[in-house]
C-alpha cells in the first residue's frame, strides 16, 4: 500500500522540489541581469538529432578507417561546441529591465510588455510566461517582448514567471533561464455586464444639466437587485407587475457620486462590479463622478488620472484586493 | 510555432542537398537527376503557389516507387551501393514533406551525412576542399532555417558567420582528429567495399587501350627512394600484369595459382628499397619496380611477377618494396608454358610469318633474332604516335607492320611479341608504367605514363634454373626519349582541348600538396597516431589516458571558443573613444566620477569641476579640444592628435599635482 | 562667398549678442536662466513654445520681454472659450460700395505671439491657430495669406484648473518644438522682486539688441550646424528608445525626431560652436519630450525620460 502511495506522489514531490528548486530566488526586483550561473543548458530535439547523425558517421568513419569522414565527423562536433557557446552567450548578461503590463479589468487578458537589454546585439529569444509566447531580438541594447496572461483576480496580481529561452544560431542548443520578477499587474474589478444605470446616490446636480429625463412614470425599468430603495418607483410597483425603478438619464454635466456604503448588495466583490461598471460609463459619456469607499474619496472629477485613481481604489479595496 | 518555411528557407535547404548530393551523381542510377530536379521543382512550385503538403500516403507512394526503382537499377540487397543511394534519394524526397522547421532541421542535417558518405569512395584533396564548401553551405541552410538575417538570398553577414563558426571548429576538430582512438581493423564489412572504379592498366590489352590512358593525368602511385638511390629514368619499369594469351588482337592474362617459385638475378644489380603510395584503381594489381624480390604483406607474387594484394585496392595503398634493377629474371620455364607462350594465331599475319621465316634463316640464334626485329623497327619507317590509325582487319600485325606503320608502346610490345612468337621464342607482354615525374623527395607516376613491353625467354641451359626472361622494350628502339622525359613530353601534339604545357606542370606541382595531405592527414593511422603520442612524450595509451587526453583537448579547444567569442563580444572602441577611456583613467580612484563614465564626456567634466574646482582650467581645455576632434565636420588630423596630447599630458600633470598636495595634507 | 573664413569672425559676435540677450532677459525673469535659454533656442532652431504653469509666475513678461530684445513685433491673444477662429486669424468683411471682401488681418499677423490660456479656447479655434502655426500661412475663402518670415508662437497652458478647458488632443501638441515650466523662482532670486529697482526697471521696455533680419540669418546659421553620425545615433537611440519603452504610449514620431535634431543644433549654436556634442541632444531631449511622451495610464512620463537618457553609452 505504501508503495503506490510512494508511486502516486512520486511525480508531484519531483515537480515540487523542481519548482522549489527554479525559484528559489524568490520574486527578484527589476532589473535582473542573467548571470551565466542562472542559465541552464541542454541540447534541443534537432541537437540530439545531429548528434545522432554524428554518432553514426563517427561510427562509419572509424570502422573503414576512413579518416575524412573522421574530420568531418570531428569538424561537426567541434561545430555543436562553437554552437553551444554561441548560445550560451546569446543569453548570458541579458537584463530584464522593466515588465510593464497597463491595468485591465478582471477576465479580460492583460499583455505584458517586457523590456530587455543587452551590450550586443542578441537575436531569437523566445519568453514565455505560461502558454504566452514571444520571440524578438535584442538590437540596439534593448528589445521588447509582449505577452499576454488572463486576469482572473482583482487587485495586484504578482505576474507568473517568465522563462526565457534561445536556441539561436543553429537550434542545437537550448539556453534558458528562469525569473520571477517583482512586479504586478493591477487588475481591475470585472465591470458588472450589462451596465446597470447610475444610481442616484445624491451627487451634486452640475449647473447646466439638472435635466433628469424620465422622472415620469413611463420612464421605469424593473427593479435589479442593488438599487437604492428610494428609487423605487412605489406606485407603480404597487400595481403588482413587479418592482419598478425610476430610470434617470443624465445629460453630460450630471455630476454623479457612487457610494459603497450605499450599495444594497451583499457580496462585496458585486457591489465592487457595479461601481467599477459606473464608472467606466460615467467616464465613457464624459461625465464628472465621484467615487466614495470606506477610506477612499475621489472627490468631483473626470478625466484619465481620475478615473484610474477611482478604478485602482476598487482593485485594491478590502480583502480581496490584497494579494 | 509550425510556421511555413519561407522561399529562401526553402531555397537554401535545396541548395544545402544539391551541394552535398551532387558530387555522388555520377555513381547513382541515370533516373536519378531527373527524378531530383522534378522534385526540386516540384518544392519550389508548391512553395510560389502555396499548395498544401501532398497527402502521406502519396509520399509514401512515391518512396516505395523510389525504393523499387534502386532494387530494379542496382539489385537487391544491404551492400553499400544500395544503402548509400537509399540513403541519398530518401534525403531528396523527404524535401517533398519539408513544410516545417522541424523536417527542414532533419534534412539538412542529414545533407552531413551525404556528403560524408562521398569521403568513403575518395579522399582527394579537392574533394576534400568541396565537402567542406558542402559543410559551410549546409550549416548556412541551418542557420537560415533558424533565423533570417536580412532578406538578401546570401545575407554576407550569415554567410560569414557560418564560415566563422566552421573555423572556430577547425582546431577542435584537428586535435581530436589526432586523438581520437583508431581502430586496427573494420570491426563490420572490410575497407576495401567502398571504392571507385577508376581507370587505370587493366588486365586486357588492345590497340589503342593504353593510349585511354595516356590521356589521363592523374596520379598512378607515388614512390619514395631512399636517400639518393634512384635509378636513371629508363630504368624505372613497374612491373603491372602480365599478358600471354593472345587471340589475334587482344592480350588478356593468364590466371595462374600459384605463387612465384624460385628465381635468381644477376649479383651485380643493385638492390633497391623504397616506399610506394597507391592510388587506388579498383583491382588487385599492385606495381613495383621491375624485379620485385619479396611480396609485402598482404598481397602475393605471381608466377610473372606480378603483385597482387589480397582485396582490390580502393583505398590509399602504402607499400614497401625492394626490387632488383635488371632487366633480366632468371625463373623455370615449365614445358606447358612454353606451349602457350609460344601460341599465335597460325592462319593470320602470314606476311610477318614469311618474314620471320627469312630472318630465321640467316641467324637462328635468341640474341640474333631479337636484334633483328628492333633493327627491322629502327630502320624502316616507324613512327611513335599516341593517335594512330585504327586497325580494322583480323590480321592486326601485318596491318600495323606494312601499312599503318604508326603506334603507341602497345602496338610495338604487341608485335615484337608476337614476332618473337613467330620465330620460336617464348615471350609475353608486360604491362604497367615506365617513368615517372621526380618531384624532389618522391617519383609521381601519372597514369600517363602508362606503358606496355616486352619480356622474352632466352634458354640457357647451363644455369640451374634453365633460361631466363629478357626486358625487351620495342618502344625503345622507335622512340628512345619515351624512356628518359615520358611519353607526355614528347608527343608534341595536345592530348586534349585543355592540355597545356602550364597546365600539365600545374597540375603536378599541386601533387606535391596531394602527397602531403596523403602523408598526414588522408593516410593517418593507428601506427601513426602511435608514433605522434610517443613524439609527445605519451607512452602508455591505455584507456584512461586516452580519456585524459580527449578530455583535455575537449576542454582546451572549449576554452579557446569561450574565450575567443568572450573576446569577440567584448565592446570595441575608436581611436578618439580609447582617449576617452584614458581620460577617464585618471580619475580610477575617483568612484564618484569613474562610475559616470557612460554619461559621456560632457558630463564627466561638469563633475569633475565641480569636485574640483582647481583642475577647471586644464580639464576645460582637454574637454573642448576633445568634442572638437570628436564631432566636428573633418577628419582626424596628427595636429589634432598632438594638441590632444598635449592637453592631456597637462591635465594628467595637475590631476597628480592634486593627489600630491591632498595626501600631504 | 559663403566660406568659412569670413564666418567665424560673425560667429562669435552672434554668441556674444544671444550672450547679451540671454543676460538682459534674465534681468527681467529672475534665476531662469535654463528656461530663457530654452525659449531662445526654440526661436533660433524655429519652433513654438508650449509653457504649461501656474498663472503669476512671469510667462507673459517672459514673452514680452523676449519680443522686446529681440525687435520683434508682439502681439497677445488672450484665448477663451467663446473665441472665434476668425477673432484669431482675421475676417473677410463684404464691401458694398467696392462689391468685394477684403480680409482684415487677426492678431494671428505678427512675428511674436503670445497665446495665453490656449487650453480655454474651443477646438476648434486651437486648430486653427496651430494650422496657421504649421504652415506659417492662413487660408481663408480659399486665399492664402502668407505670415511673416519669422513666426514663433509662445502658448501658454494652465495644468491645474482644468474646469471649462479643453486640452489639446496629443497630435496638436507635437505641433510645439518644445514644452516648458518655469516653476518657482527661488528664495533669493524671489526676494530680487521685492526691490524696489527691480520693480523700477520693470516699468521700463528692454532695448531691441537685434532684429528679424539678424534672427533670420541666426536661424540659417542654426540650420548649417554639423552633426557627426556619432551624434546622430545617439539620437536615432534616444527616439527609438522612446518608441520601445514599455511604459510609454507612443514613442516620438519623426516630427520630434527632427525637433530635437534643431534643438541640438541650436545648443551648439549657441555655445559658439559649429558641430553638436551628445550634450547638445542630452539637453534638448527633455523639453522636446515633455509634452510629447505620456505613460499608458495618463501620467507624464518625466521620471521615464530621466531613465532613458541615464541609460544611455556616451563613451
Amino acid at each position: 500500500m505504501s508503495i503506490s502511495k510512494r508511486c502516486s506522489t512520486a511525480p508531484t514531490l519531483f515537480k515540487r522540489l523542481k519548482n522549489y528548486f527554479i525559484n528559489r530566488r524568490g520574486r527578484e526586483a527589476l532589473p535582473v541581469r542573467l548571470h551565466w550561473r542562472r542559465l541552464y543548458v541542454l541540447p534541443s530535439k534537432p541537437g540530439l538529432f545531429f548528434f545522432l547523425i554524428g554518432s553514426t558517421m563517427m561510427l562509419a568513419g572509424l570502422n573503414f578507417n576512413n579518416n575524412m569522414s573522421l574530420m568531418l565527423v570531428f569538424l561537426l562536433f567541434g561545430l555543436a561546441q562553437v554552437i553551444l557557446y554561441k548560445t550560451f552567450f546569446n543569453l548570458k548578461n541579458v537584463v530584464i529591465d522593466q515588465v510593464h503590463a497597463a491595468p485591465v479589468f478582471a477576465g479580460e487578458r492583460y499583455t505584458l510588455r517586457l523590456q530587455l537589454l543587452a551590450p550586443t546585439d542578441r537575436y531569437q529569444i523566445q519568453v514565455k510566461m505560461d502558454e504566452s509566447v514571444d520571440t524578438a531580438n535584442i538590437l540596439h541594447q534593448s528589445g521588447q517582448w509582449q505577452l499576454a496572461a488572463d486576469a482572473e483576480q482583482r487587485g495586484y496580481q504578482p505576474l507568473p514567471r517568465l522563462k526565457l529561452l534561445t536556441r539561436y544560431p543553429l537550434g542545437l542548443v537550448t539556453v534558458w533561464a528562469y525569473c520571477q520578477p517583482k512586479a504586478t499587474v493591477l487588475v481591475y474589478p470585472r465591470p458588472e455586464q450589462p451596465c446597470p444605470s447610475f444610481a442616484h446616490h445624491g451627487g451634486v446636480e452640475g449647473p447646466d444639466s439638472s435635466v433628469v429625463q424620465g422622472d415620469e412614470m413611463d420612464d421605469l425599468r424593473t427593479y435589479q437587485s442593488g438599487d437604492p430603495i428610494r428609487d423605487i418607483a412605489w406606485k407603480k410597483s404597487a400595481q403588482g407587475q413587479g418592482t419598478f425603478v425610476k430610470k434617470y438619464h443624465l445629460k453630460q454635466g450630471k455630476e454623479l457620486c457612487f457610494d459603497y456604503s450605499q450599495l444594497n448588495l451583499k457580496d462585496i466583490e458585486k457591489r465592487l462590479s457595479r461601481l467599477t461598471a459606473w464608472v467606466v460609463e460615467a467616464e465613457r459619456q464624459t461625465l464628472t463622478y465621484q467615487l466614495k469607499l470606506p477610506q477612499f474619496d475621489s472627490g468631483m472629477g473626470r478625466g484619465e488620472r481620475h478615473y484610474h485613481e477611482c478604478l485602482t481604489a476598487l482593485a485594491v479595496f478590502g480583502p480581496g484586493g490584497v494579494s | 510555432m509550425a510556421s511555413q518555411l519561407s522561399t529562401k528557407q526553402v531555397f537554401w535547404i535545396v541548395l544545402a542537398v544539391v551541394v552535398a548530393v551532387l558530387p555522388q551523381l555520377y555513381r547513382l542510377p541515370l533516373w536519378f537527376a531527373p527524378m531530383m530536379t522534378v522534385v526540386i521543382a516540384y518544392r519550389f512550385y508548391v512553395q510560389v503557389k502555396h499548395i498544401k503538403k501532398a497527402y502521406n500516403i502519396i509520399l509514401m507512394m512515391v518512396a516505395i516507387a523510389a525504393l523499387l526503382l534502386i532494387v530494379y537499377s542496382q539489385g537487391f540487397g544491404l551492400s553499400r551501393e544500395i544503402s548509400v543511394t537509399i540513403l541519398i534519394t530518401m534525403t531528396v524526397l523527404k524535401l517533398l514533406e519539408t513544410y516545417r522547421q522541424r523536417d527542414a532541421l532533419l534534412v539538412v542535417m542529414l545533407c552531413y551525412f551525404v556528403a560524408m558518405t562521398r569521403f568513403l569512395y575518395s579522399q582527394d584533396l579537392v574533394l576534400v576542399m568541396y565537402l567542406l564548401l558542402s559543410a559551410w553551405v549546409t550549416t548556412h541552410a541551418l542557420a537560415v532555417i533558424n533565423y533570417q538575417h536580412g532578406s538578401a538570398w546570401f545575407e554576407k553577414k550569415q554567410l560569414k558567420a557560418s564560415i566563422g563558426w566552421l573555423a572556430m571548429a577547425l582546431p577542435f576538430a584537428v586535435l581530436f582528429f589526432l586523438a581520437f582512438p583508431r581502430l586496427g581493423s573494420p570491426i563490420w564489412g572490410s575497407p576495401d567495399i567502398f571504392g571507385e572504379g577508376k581507370t587505370g592498366i587493366s588486365d586486357e590489352m588492345s590497340p589503342g587501350s593504353i593510349i585511354e590512358l595516356f590521356m589521363d593525368d592523374s596520379p598512378a602511385f607515388r614512390v619514395t627512394f631512399g636517400s639518393n638511390n634512384k635509378p636513371e629514368n629508363n630504368q624505372l619499369y613497374w612491373r603491372g600484369p602480365v599478358l600471354s594469351e593472345f587471340d589475334g588482337r587482344t592480350w588478356t592474362r593468364h590466371e595462374f595459382r600459384r605463387s612465384r617459385g624460385q628465381v635468381a638475378y644477376d649479383r651485380q644489380a643493385a638492390i633497391i628499397e623504397y616506399g610506394i603510395e597507391m592510388e587506388p584503381n579498383g583491382r588487385h594489381y599492385m606495381f613495383g619496380l621491375d624485379v620485385v624480390l619479396n611480396a609485402p604483406q598482404g598481397s602475393l607474387m605471381s608466377p610473372t611477377s606480378t603483385l597482387f594484394s589480397m582485396n582490390k585496392v580502393n583505398q590509399l595503398k602504402h607499400y614497401r618494396l625492394s626490387s632488383a634493377v635488371t632487366d633480366r629474371l632468371y625463373q623455370r620455364l615449365p614445358q606447358y608454358q612454353r606451349k602457350w607462350l609460344l601460341d599465335f594465331p597460325e592462319g593470320l599475319n602470314l606476311q610477318t610469318q614469311i618474314m620471320i621465316k627469312q630472318w630465321q634463316a640467316t641467324d637462328d640464334s635468341a640474341y640474333g633474332m631479337i636484334n633483328k626485329a628492333l633493327n627491322w623497327f629502327r630502320t624502316e619507317d616507324y613512327l611513335y604516335s599516341y593517335s594512330p590509325p585504327a586497325l580494322h582487319s583480323n590480321e592486326v600485325i601485318d596491318e600495323f607492320l606494312y601499312e599503318s606503320r604508326r603506334g603507341f608502346c602497345e602496338h610495338f610490345a604487341s608485335t615484337f611479341v608476337v614476332m618473337m612468337r613467330m620465330a620460336g621464342l617464348p615471350a609475353r607482354v608486360v604491362t604497367g608504367y615506365q617513368g615517372g615525374v621526380d618531384m624532389g623527395d618522391y617519383v609521381l607516376v601519372k597514369q600517363s605514363d602508362a606503358h606496355a613491353w616486352a619480356e622474352v625467354y632466352i634458354d640457357q641451359p647451363d644455369h640451374e634454373l634453365g633460361g631466363y626472361w629478357q626486358r625487351v622494350d620495342p618502344t625503345s628502339v622507335v622512340s628512345p626519349e619515351r624512356l628518359f622525359r615520358g611519353s607526355g613530353n614528347i608527343i608534341e601534339q595536345r592530348r586534349s582541348f585543355f592540355d597545356f604545357p602550364w597546365l600539365r606542370q600545374t597540375r603536378e606541382h599541386l601533387d606535391r600538396y596531394r602527397f602531403r595531405w596523403n602523408q598526414w592527414v588522408r593516410d593517418f593511422n593507428v601506427s601513426k597516431q602511435q608514433a605522434l603520442f610517443d613524439a609527445i612524450g605519451i607512452q602508455h595509451r591505455d584507456g584512461k589516458v586516452l580519456a585524459v587526453i580527449l578530455l583535455s583537448v575537449l576542454a582546451a579547444s572549449g576554452a579557446l571558443i569561450f574565450s575567443w567569442l568572450w573576446w569577440r563580444q567584448r565592446p570595441r572602441y575608436n581611436n578618439l573613444q580609447q582617449w576617452y577611456l584614458r581620460f577617464m583613467d585618471l580619475f580610477k580612484k575617483e568612484p564618484a566620477i569613474y562610475a559616470r563614465q557612460s554619461a559621456g564626456m560632457e558630463a564627466v567634466t561638469h563633475s569633475i569641476v565641480e569636485q574640483y574646482p582647481g583642475l577647471k582650467k586644464s580639464v576645460n581645455d582637454f574637454q573642448q579640444c576633445y568634442l572638437r576632434i570628436r564631432y566636428r565636420n573633418e577628419q582626424l588630423t596628427p595636429a589634432d592628435r598632438r594638441r590632444l596630447q598635449h592637453f592631456f599630458e597637462r591635465l594628467k600633470k595637475d590631476v597628480k599635482k592634486r593627489y600630491h598636495s591632498q595626501s600631504r595634507s | 562667398m559663403t566660406t568659412t573664413q569670413p564666418q567665424k569672425p560673425q560667429k562669435d559676435n552672434s554668441v556674444t549678442a544671444i550672450e547679451l540677450i540671454i543676460d538682459c532677459v534674465s534681468e527681467r525673469i529672475l534665476d531662469k536662466e535654463s528656461a530663457i535659454r530654452q525659449v531662445i533656442a526654440a526661436l533660433l532652431a524655429g519652433g513654438h513654445v508650449l509653457l504649461e504653469d501656474r498663472p503669476g509666475l512671469g510667462k507673459t513678461t517672459l514673452a514680452a520681454s523676449v519680443a522686446q530684445v529681440f525687435g520683434l513685433d508682439y502681439n497677445r491673444i488672450q484665448l477663451t472659450s467663446d473665441m472665434m477662429p476668425s477673432d484669431v486669424l482675421g475676417v473677410s468683411i463684404y464691401h458694398p460700395e467696392k462689391q468685394a471682401f477684403s480680409y482684415h488681418k487677426g492678431p494671428i499677423f505678427t512675428q511674436f505671439l503670445l497665446a495665453d490660456e490656449l487650453n480655454r479656447a474651443t477646438p476648434k479655434t486651437q486648430s486653427a491657430l496651430l494650422e496657421a502655426m504649421a504652415e506659417n500661412q492662413v487660408s481663408m475663402d480659399g486665399k492664402t495669406y502668407p505670415m511673416d518670415e519669422v513666426f514663433f508662437v509662445m502658448a501658454t497652458q494652465n495644468p491645474i484648473d482644468d474646469s471649462g478647458t479643453y486640452s489639446l488632443p496629443h497630435s496638436q501638441l507635437d505641433r510645439f518644438l518644445i514644452s516648458l515650466s518655469l516653476g518657482y523662482p527661488s528664495e533669493a532670486g524671489e526676494r530680487k522682486i521685492y526691490s524696489s529697482t527691480y520693480l523700477q526697471s520693470m516699468k521700463q521696455p528692454l532695448p531691441a539688441l537685434s532684429n528679424a533680419e539678424q534672427l533670420l540669418s541666426w536661424q540659417q546659421a542654426v540650420t548649417r550646424v554639423h552633426a557627426a553620425e556619432e551624434v546622430l545615433d545617439y539620437l536615432q537611440w534616444l527616439i527609438t528608445q522612446s518608441r520601445k519603452h514599455p511604459h510609454i504610449q507612443q514613442g516620438l514620431s519623426p516630427r520630434a525626431g527632427l525637433g530635437l535634431f534643431r534643438m541640438a543644433q541650436s545648443q551648439a549654436f549657441m555655445a559658439g560652436r559649429d558641430f553638436i556634442t551628445p550634450d547638445d541632444v542630452t539637453m534638448s531631449f527633455y523639453p522636446v519630450c515633455r509634452h510629447r511622451l505620456l505613460t499608458d495610464d495618463g501620467r507624464l512620463a518625466d521620471e521615464y525620460i530621466e531613465e532613458m537618457l541615464d541609460s544611455a553609452n556616451l563613451v
